[in-house]
């Protein structure tokens, strides 16, 4: 992970939430209770989609864990707050910790992946939380540097919500070449990301 | 409990922390360990005779250098492993761990290759367990110490901490045995400085990391 080349104003490569959540942490690890309410009410916010999206994507519905899941991470955070580097940026750190929960969580309640491993299913998760820390990076952006077919098929599955059968009957792929390309895409989104200095 | 009553209940008196030591800094700390782990080898166990003569030779130094070597990046691989968001440098270190311990172990058995099978019948003699034990006990004392650090911060893959902490301890222990053990038997270094003590540190990393690295 780049280390935090500035700042307070929230200077290069740092999105709104991380330079004021990174504000609240350093606050919060003197010991400042208000700051440090604010920061898990701010992280509570934001697991909300990435929770809700990780338990929908392996057929949880949303409401029965959710709220759960949420207290898992904020109880995380709680207790491993000393591993944050305050010379480091805070989404990754949280968003680690946020997917080490909700694959806990899966785990916990015997959720098999019939058409993704374990792995995969971490790399799913990982490319979400990349998607809100970097708020800066534009999907459809990244998707454009993308070849065609890949990017037509990413955008179909990942930001239509389309399943694989679905998009494998809207484009004339079979569902395999579907999940490969996929695959792909992202493979070489996080490249590009990772080009662009996003390390984590 | 509903989510803001929990947030009330972990912000309210809320004591300062201090950050955990950056994972260099962590690196330094077991590598001091190990090395003053080592020194009281020296001064409890009897160095082999022709130590000084085995400093000069080119062979016994790369052997030496590659051991202290794949500890010190295994360490380092453990510590960035506790550290949430730090998974890139992780997984840069893991890859240059895993090349060490290939050179090391293909440096040792390049020495088997080369001989006779007379001798090799001779390293394989079951005295070896000797080197093994100590190998082991040395591996035991340094992981236990570096497991009890890494319990502080937040493991994102237990069983890969574990294979880590065990490839480190391999290393210093390999490192350590190599000032004690006067057998320069290519197979005896392979065999019981090598192979069997890595499978044995492996298995008490994993197993060990496996529940006490989980949080």
């Amino acid at each position: 992970m780049k280390k935090r080349e500035v700042s307070e104003s929230g200077g290069l490569g740092q999105s709104d939430d991380e330079a004021i959540l990174s504000a609240l942490m350093r606050k919060s690890l003197d010991g400042d209770s208000e700051s440090y309410r604010l920061l898990l009410k701010k992280v509570s916010e934001l697991m909300l989609p990435f929770v809700t999206n990780s338990l929908s994507r392996f057929g949880l519905s949303a409401t029965g864990g959710q709220e759960d899941v949420i207290q898992e991470i904020l109880l995380a955070v709680h207790q491993k707050r000393a591993t944050f580097d305050p010379e480091q940026f805070f989404l990754p750190w949280m968003y680690a910790i946020a997917r080490y929960k909700a694959i806990d969580h899966l785990r916990r309640n015997k959720i098999f992946f019939r058409s993704a491993s374990i792995d995969e299913s971490v790399e799913q998760l990982g490319f979400g939380q990349s998607l809100e820390w970097g708020a800066e990076l534009d999907i459809k952006v990244l998707c454009g540097e993308l070849p065609d077919k890949q990017r037509d098929v990413l955008l179909l599955v990942k930001v239509e919500g389309l399943t694989i059968d679905e998009a494998a009957a809207k484009t004339g792929f079979s569902p395999s070449d579907i999940k490969v390309t996929v695959h792909r895409a992202l493979k070489s989104l996080k490249k590009i990301v990772k080009d662009a200095g996003h390390e984590n | 409990m509903r989510t803001d009553d929990l947030i009330h209940e972990l912000s309210v008196d809320l004591k300062s922390v201090k950050p955990l030591a950056t994972p260099m800094r962590m690196t330094v700390i077991f590598v001091v360990f190990g090395l003053a782990l080592l020194g009281v080898c020296f001064l409890i166990m009897q160095s082999r005779a022709d130590l000084k003569d085995h400093l000069v030779k080119p062979i016994f130094l790369l052997e030496t250098s590659l051991s202290f070597l794949l500890g010190l990046v295994a360490l380092a691989w453990s510590s960035f492993l506790i550290r949430p968001g730090q998974e890139v440098k992780a997984k840069k270190l893991s890859g240059a761990t895993l090349a060490i311990l290939f050179c090391t172990l293909s440096l040792s058995a390049f020495e088997v290759v080369l001989m006779e099978p007379s001798q090799i019948q001779t390293g394989l003699n079951s005295a070896g367990i000797h080197c093994f034990m100590n190998v082991v006990v040395y591996g035991l004392l340094l992981g236990a110490v570096c497991m009890y650090w890494l319990r502080k911060g937040a493991s994102m893959n237990s069983r890969l901490s574990g294979f880590a902490i065990g490839i480190a301890c391999l290393g210093f222990g390999s490192l350590a045995i190599g000032f004690f053990c006067g057998v320069d038997n290519g197979m005896h270094i392979f065999m019981w400085h090598f192979l069997l003590p890595m499978g044995g540190l492996l298995f008490c990393g994993i197993a060990t990391a496996r529940y006490s690295l989980r949080w």
